[in-house]
């Protein structure tokens, strides 16, 4: 898989409906890509970040086995999608009410 | 237990061994080696016994092997009974027997058995080495000898049953457990006392442990230095030092400001020394010698309790920046497989994830949108208005009616009703000529009195309409009968409305000179100007305005936006053709205010001076003429109007340049100020900018029943070039009576109401081809109607024989939902006010001059799920259908003609078409075919023609 995947994968994201933005953040919280204006970025990189870690650290220590992988919240406004891997994490962020 | 022993024991020994044998048997059963717990009890009561002998040997009652060891050098071994102890000690002695262990057993053993067993008192048998082992032959030898007299006799049984060879006979040295010997029939104690289990711990004591230096062993590594290493803080930059300064606290109260300084003290001595000499006084003279003292020692212990206040110093503010990544950088980490292999593991989840939104919508809550409101209309639940309150003035009220019902704009339960005789056109020109003593009034009322108006209004004539000023709610402008405007400011009295109290004793609400006969009346007010007769309506008023006060109208008719924004314009509409526009504010700078004197020559009344520049010279800036389109038809004689705009909607200004209004926004107080107190205050609004988007067409309905729309602009003339009221954009006659009412909906600016005679329609601003509800004929007048201010399809209609009928266009079209009887007679004036959320309330006014205050119940208070959707879906399919119904018509019409053409063809009238040769032809052939026809018929009937025969028809050759 090359960049121009990448590229074409978060494009396809992008065309979901209700679909607001998403941001790739690196394990420092520094956001790597983003098509959200800078200062909402900078927030989220930072927030949902450490809040990503929490919801890692509580899945593990429950059972130390286990990962989180994929979590969503639930909000008024919008549903924030959130992957966490090893290195990077991918947020995304949908309009609740999509009707 | 000891009460009875005792003088056993001054009887005789042999009766006392039995006895203490017997009472160690008593508590028999526990091993010795576990009663170390009964020991610890005993312990404490051996003590005194031991302490009472002199021996410092025995410090610790560790054991009874102690005990035994402790008792060995006793001298007098021949007296059985030592003969210095006195009673108290014996008893305790005896005492002293039961915490032997189950066991051993005391034993008096005589000088000659000692002999014989060699069992002497200091030569076999010490203090220190005080047990001894005898076999058991030799004890039951001596038995056997002795008999009864042996010492050994009450134990044979027990000396024969003894498993081993040798007994133990411990010696008492000093007599502890009351005899002098000891005898053990227990193995495992004969154990214990052959083998002494330590040393004692006071010889331990007495050795001297020599002092030898430790000798360091030698170290090896196993490694830890590198972890130590690891551990061990290296700087790698110099300590960084900070000062760290908490302010001292100085306080005044502690460094009190008086200064010392030296006084001579032989200046003023008299003044400020007082001195003491030192003198003996013979009162303490007796010394205290001896002193009886007692002192408890008490363990301290208090308990404390503080609070401080932790002011340590902290950081209160940081401020960072956030990091973030280089395009570079970015492009780096784009480019990372790790990335990538995130990018592609996630793709499903969030598609799943986003689809999964999209399809189903997990937090809907199907409860929540049902909607709880299954008591409408209809329903189980109430919804009936009920009657609130009701207002009538015994002495006003009097056969009048009510021609007008407002409420207060802001102040919460005061309504104004306007009360008029009543009386037709002829009625009135008869009466013209009477003096009319009780000037016409319009009542102010408050809940909280129902008896007494809080305010008279006085008029000049009967008001048919008035209005507050939505923006200075002290200013009310009338509509009166004859044509004129009247103004009032009752500012001066709105404490005493908003006054809760029934009484009105504050002094200050009372114009001076009034309050002798006044003083507990309702005041009158008096008006501050009427409109110049001349220039004003010359029919009663029917309807009056304030004009919003987002924007105004200039004198060409353009709407400006109002830099004061406050309400200063006012519409108004009559019989005579014509709507004014009307300016209250003071048109130009430079009157000057009056002296007090002045103020009261020209004041008689104590009437505000507010509008004291208007009064009858007030003339209308605009004049909207209304003409038919058709020459030659009746001119409309206007009866209630409505315009787009209504007060509080900013959304025009939204459009319009917003910022402008924000900075220019005059947060004073209104501009209706009595000259008096500021001057200054003057029309300026040279700056105003147009408002493209206020609309300039507004309707009018009339006392024909006709909707008229109309622009207010007026237009200059080509020829004569002067301005001139355009006529009516359009006008059709739409209720069967003189309007009466002319409401817009609160929640869709371009539907109107309409109502009149015995009919109401529903019509949309622009949409003239017909209305979007006509309902059929009601059975009674209609005397008004109000919409509902909360729920978009409720309307309530007041008809004249009193009942009011409640309309929801949600529940049904084509009747009223809801009718309820309000009064006895006819309804005259409906107005409706949200109060609060949780009350709306329904001012109804009837003819009797009696306002009936009623509340509107939940469910037509509440609007029912998705209404402003339903209800304007609902209108929207309607106007769909007006389109339609007029696609239509055009269809019609066309077919109408086309029609009208071919009927006019065959009738060979057409006046528009000659035909030619060919179709003349044409036409005589066919002819000539439907006479072969009709023969052929003829002939068949009459036999002469058969079936086959049937002329053939040539076709009409064209």
């Amino acid at each position: 898989m090359t960049q121009a995947e990448v590229d074409d994968t978060l494009k396809r994201i992008q065309e979901h409906k209700g679909v607001q933005g998403y941001l790739i953040i690196n394990n420092d919280g520094i956001p790597i890509r983003s098509n959200l204006d800078a200062s909402l970025t900078q927030q989220y990189a930072a927030l949902i970040k450490s809040l990503s870690d929490k919801a890692r650290s509580t899945i593990r220590e429950i059972d130390p086995t286990n990962e989180l992988v994929f979590f969503r919240m639930r909000t008024k406004k919008h549903e924030i999608l959130v992957a966490p891997e090893k290195e990077y994490t991918m947020i995304v962020l949908q309009a609740t009410d999509v009707q | 237990m000891s009460a009875p022993r005792t003088p056993t024991k001054s009887a005789g020994s042999k009766e006392s061994e039995s006895r203490n044998s017997r009472g160690s048997i008593g508590p028999a059963g526990t091993p010795p080696i576990g009663s170390g717990k009964r020991r610890s009890t005993a312990g404490s009561q051996l003590g005194s016994p031991v302490a009472r002998s002199g021996t410092a040997s025995v410090a610790s009652p560790s054991g009874t092997r102690d005990k035994l060891n402790s008792a060995t050098l006793k001298q007098n071994a021949t007296s059985p009974v030592p003969a210095v102890k006195s009673a108290t000690e014996r008893v305790e002695i005896a005492e002293n027997a039961q915490f032997l262990p189950s066991g051993i057993h005391t034993i008096f053993i005589s000088s000659a058995t000692q002999q014989a067993m060699q069992l002497c008192v200091d030569e076999d048998l010490t203090q220190e080495n005080n047990a001894k082992m005898i076999d058991k032959e030799i004890l039951l030898n001596d038995i056997q000898t002795n008999g009864q007299g042996s010492n050994f006799y009450e134990f044979q049984q027990q000396i024969q049953n003894y498993p081993e060879n040798e007994i133990a006979i411990i010696y008492d040295y000093d007599y502890f457990y009351s005899q002098n010997f000891l005898i053990c029939f227990d193995p495992k104690l004969k154990k214990f006392i052959e083998n002494p289990p330590v040393t004692l711990p006071i010889q331990e004591s007495d050795e001297v442990e020599q002092y030898v230096p430790p000798v360091p062993k030698k170290w090896i590594s196993l490694g830890s230095e590198v972890e130590i290493d690891n551990e061990r803080l290296i700087l790698n930059r110099s300590l960084k030092s900070f000062k760290i300064k908490v302010p001292t606290r100085i306080s005044t109260t502690l460094t009190p400001n008086e200064k010392f300084k030296d006084v001579d003290p032989d200046i003023d001595r008299k003044k400020n020394f007082i001195s003491i000499e030192q003198y003996d006084d013979k009162q303490f003279d007796l010394r205290k010698m001896e002193l009886d003292l007692a002192i408890q020692a008490a363990p301290e212990h208090r308990e404390n309790f503080s609070q401080t206040i932790w002011r340590y110093p902290k950081n209160q503010w940081t401020q960072y920046e956030a990091r973030s990544f280089t395009e570079d950088e970015k492009a780096k980490s784009m480019t990372d497989p790790e990335l990538i292999n995130m990018v592609v593991t996630s793709k499903d989840l969030f598609k799943e994830a986003l689809q999964q939104n999209i399809i189903h919508d997990p937090f809907y809550i199907d409860w929540n949108e049902l909607g709880g409101n299954l008591d409408g209309l209809g329903g189980p639940g109430d919804s009936h208005l009920k009657e609130y309150q009701s207002f009538s003035s015994i002495k006003q009220s009097r056969d009048k009616i009510v021609t007008c019902v407002q409420w207060h704009p802001t102040l919460r339960g005061i309504i104004a009703v306007s009360l008029a005789a009543g009386q037709g056109f002829d009625e009135r020109t008869d009466n013209l000529s009477r003096i009319n003593t009780s000037p016409p009034l319009i009542l102010i009322w408050s809940f909280v009195d129902p008896i007494q108006p809080k305010l008279y209004l006085e008029a000049p004539d009967d008001i048919q309409c008035f209005q507050f000023s939505p923006t200075d709610p002290h200013i009310i402008a009338g509509g009166c009968v004859n044509g004129q405007i009247v103004m009032w400011d009752i500012k001066e009295y709105e404490e005493r409305i908003r006054n809760p109290r029934g009484d009105h004793r504050d002094k200050d609400l009372f114009i001076p000179g009034f309050e002798d006969e006044n003083f507990f009346q309702t005041p009158h007010i008096r008006f501050c100007a009427v409109s110049s007769i001349e220039h004003g309506h010359s029919e009663p008023i029917t309807d009056l305005q304030w004009i919003p006060d987002h924007y105004q109208v200039t004198v060409q008719g353009l709407p400006t936006e109002n830099l004061a924004m406050n309400c200063s314009q006012i519409m108004t509409c009559a019989f005579d053709n014509q709507v004014l526009f009307w300016e209250t504010r003071v048109p130009r700078a430079g009157i000057k205010p009056l002296s007090k004197k002045e103020r009261e020559i020209i004041n008689p009344m104590g009437v505000p001076l507010t509008f004291k520049h208007l009064d009858l010279i007030w003339k209308p800036f605009l004049r909207v003429t209304l003409q038919s389109p058709e020459t030659g038809t009746v001119e409309f004689a206007p009866r209630k109007f409505s315009i787009r705009e209504t007060q509080g909607d900013r959304d025009v200004l939204n459009q319009e340049d917003k910022e402008l209004f924000e900075k220019k926004k005059d947060t004073s107080l209104g501009q209706f100020v009595n000259p008096l107190d500021d001057p200054n205050k003057t029309l300026s609004q040279a700056k105003a900018k147009v408002l493209q988007n206020v609309d300039t067409f507004f309707y009018i309905g009339t006392e024909d029943g006709q909707l008229v729309y109309q622009d207010w602009m007026p237009q200059k003339d080509q020829d004569s070039t002067k301005f001139f009221t355009p006529k009516a954009a359009w006008s059709t006659i739409v209720v069967d009576g003189p309007v009466v009412a002319l409401k817009r909906s609160p929640f869709f600016k371009d539907v109107i109401l309409v109502a009149g005679g015995w009919m109401f329609q529903i019509w949309r601003e622009k949409i003239h081809s017909g209305s979007l509800l006509h309902a059929a004929p009601l059975k009674e007048k209609i005397t008004d109607v109000e919409w509902s201010p909360t729920r978009p399809g409720v309307f309530y209609i007041s008809k004249q024989n009193g009942s009011i009928d409640i309309w929801d266009i949600i529940d049904r079209t084509h009747d009223a939902s809801l009718s309820q009887s309000i009064s006895s007679s006819s309804v005259t004036f409906l107005s409706i006010k949200v109060i609060s959320s949780k009350q709306q309330l329904l001012a109804a006014g009837d003819s009797n001059g009696t306002l009936h205050i009623l509340e509107v119940p939940w469910a037509l208070r509440q609007p029912v799920n998705q209404e402003l959707n339903l209800v304007t879906n609902y209108l929207e399919r309607e106007t769909e259908r007006r389109a339609f119904v007029k696609h239509r018509w055009d269809l019609r019409e066309e077919e109408k003609r086309e029609k009208e053409r071919l009927a006019s063809m065959k009738a060979g009238i057409a006046p528009s078409h000659i035909s030619t040769q060919e179709e003349i032809d044409i036409r005589m052939k066919s002819e000539y075919n439907e006479f072969l026809q009709f023969e052929f018929g003829v002939l068949r009937e009459m036999g002469l023609r058969d079936e086959n025969e049937a002329p053939t028809v040539t076709p009409a050759a064209t």
